[in-house]
């Protein structure tokens, strides 16, 4: 404890008047429970939507008249199954954030930085997976002996797709960049330090 | 440091743990929170988030540091985090001491005799400041000294001590504070 008397303004910060807030041990793990059901719930939510279109896919895949449009609803399978096996290793849990609360802030923030830049950067995990399966839908589909009306919605849908994409990644880049300009001046002042 | 003699690691320890920072220092967190978050709604989330942080923290407070700068340390965290989120596509809205201390004050000179203008004028200026600067700035208002502010912030002991000073030069000129040594 710093034992040098107080300045004006440390006394103007220390005796402002506070409301007071306590909570009980009881309602912090209350709201510590419900905290972790809505993730759980949220988590849930992202699986039972990716089962919901396995189940379709393969629906599709066992309704399909040709064999490439088959390829392309197990490739979509595949895809799904990926993008969901990775948000079960990579997504976050309460045991690590608890592990990190009490690290030293410099370097608590530049692994929280780090952590959404890689977040925000690498959303091809999500999109990636689900490419070939669409490629391979659209490929079959203009392949397929139907009017050329169904072939331009079907090319109409996948261009929509793939502009959509293309924003998502761009304003994603443009985070991940202003992330990475962060942690590159938090780097610097470190061997700064180190030099000094 | 708070003394305690819970069996570190267990539940009762923790909610012991919790019950005494909590205690001893809620009233810092409490203003920890408030620099950290200008809208009332937001600042009571945000409290809440320390405290369970805080909590859920004890279950691995190892005692190797001080319960002290441990409880700095996990709400500064959770404050930063807090800044990160919201500043997060746009961080040239903050801005660091040393661009502090060139940046023209419009009150400049003007003694801020009301300590309630006096206070809001030192919030409005803690909140335009970087996470990292935020933490030495308030564990500098809250009375930590060099070495526990460079425990808590992780810096080294030469770059807190610039840090101090370039920080009592700003209050100085906002407060008209100067000629007060306090390292």
């Amino acid at each position: 404890m710093n034992d040098t008397p107080k300045t004006p303004v440390q006394q103007l910060w220390q005796q402002q008047p506070v409301e007071g807030t306590r909570m009980s041990v009881d309602e912090i793990r209350r709201r510590a429970s419900r905290f972790e059901k809505r993730l759980f719930w949220r988590n849930a939510r992202e699986y039972i939507s990716g089962g919901i279109a396995i189940v379709l896919f393969s629906y599709f895949l066992a309704h399909a008249h040709d064999m490439l449009s088959r390829i392309a609803f197990a490739m979509l399978m595949g895809g799904m199954t990926y993008v969901l096996a990775y948000l079960y290793l990579k997504g976050g849990t309460t045991g690590a954030a608890t592990a990190k609360a009490g690290k030293q802030c410099v370097d608590f923030f530049v692994e929280e930085l780090e952590r959404q830049r890689d977040l925000t950067q690498n959303l091809w995990w999500y999109l990636g997976p689900l490419a070939p399966g669409m490629v391979m839908l659209t490929v079959s589909a203009l392949l397929a002996p139907r009017t050329p009306h169904s072939r331009w919605v079907m090319v109409a849908t996948d261009l929509a797709i793939v502009a959509i994409s293309y924003a998502i990644i761009r304003v994603n880049s443009r985070a991940a960049r202003c992330l990475q300009k962060q942690i590159d001046e938090l780097r610097s002042a470190e061997i700064q330090q180190a030099s000094n | 440091m708070i003394a305690t003699e819970a069996i570190p690691g267990s539940k009762s320890s923790q909610d012991e743990l919790y019950s005494e920072a909590a205690t001893t220092y809620g009233a810092a967190l409490e203003r920890l929170a408030r620099a950290y978050e200008a809208d009332p709604d937001i600042r009571r989330d945000l409290l809440q988030e320390i405290h369970i942080a805080l909590w859920r923290s004890m279950e691995g407070f190892d005692h190797r540091c001080s319960l002290r700068t441990w409880i700095y340390r996990v709400a500064h965290n959770v404050g930063a985090s807090h800044v990160a989120r919201q500043y997060r596509t746009r961080p040239e809205a903050l801005v660091g001491l040393e661009e502090f201390e060139s940046l023209p004050d419009p009150q400049a000179g003007e003694a801020a005799a009301d300590r309630t203008l006096a206070l809001n004028r030192l919030l409005e200026m803690i909140q335009r400041l970087k996470p990292l600067d935020r933490d030495v700035i308030l564990s500098y208002l809250e009375g930590l000294d060099a070495v526990e502010i460079g425990d808590v912030t992780g810096l080294s002991a030469r770059n807190v001590a610039t840090k101090i000073h370039r920080i009592k030069n700003i209050l100085a000129r906002f407060f008209q504070e100067g000629g007060q040594s306090h390292e």
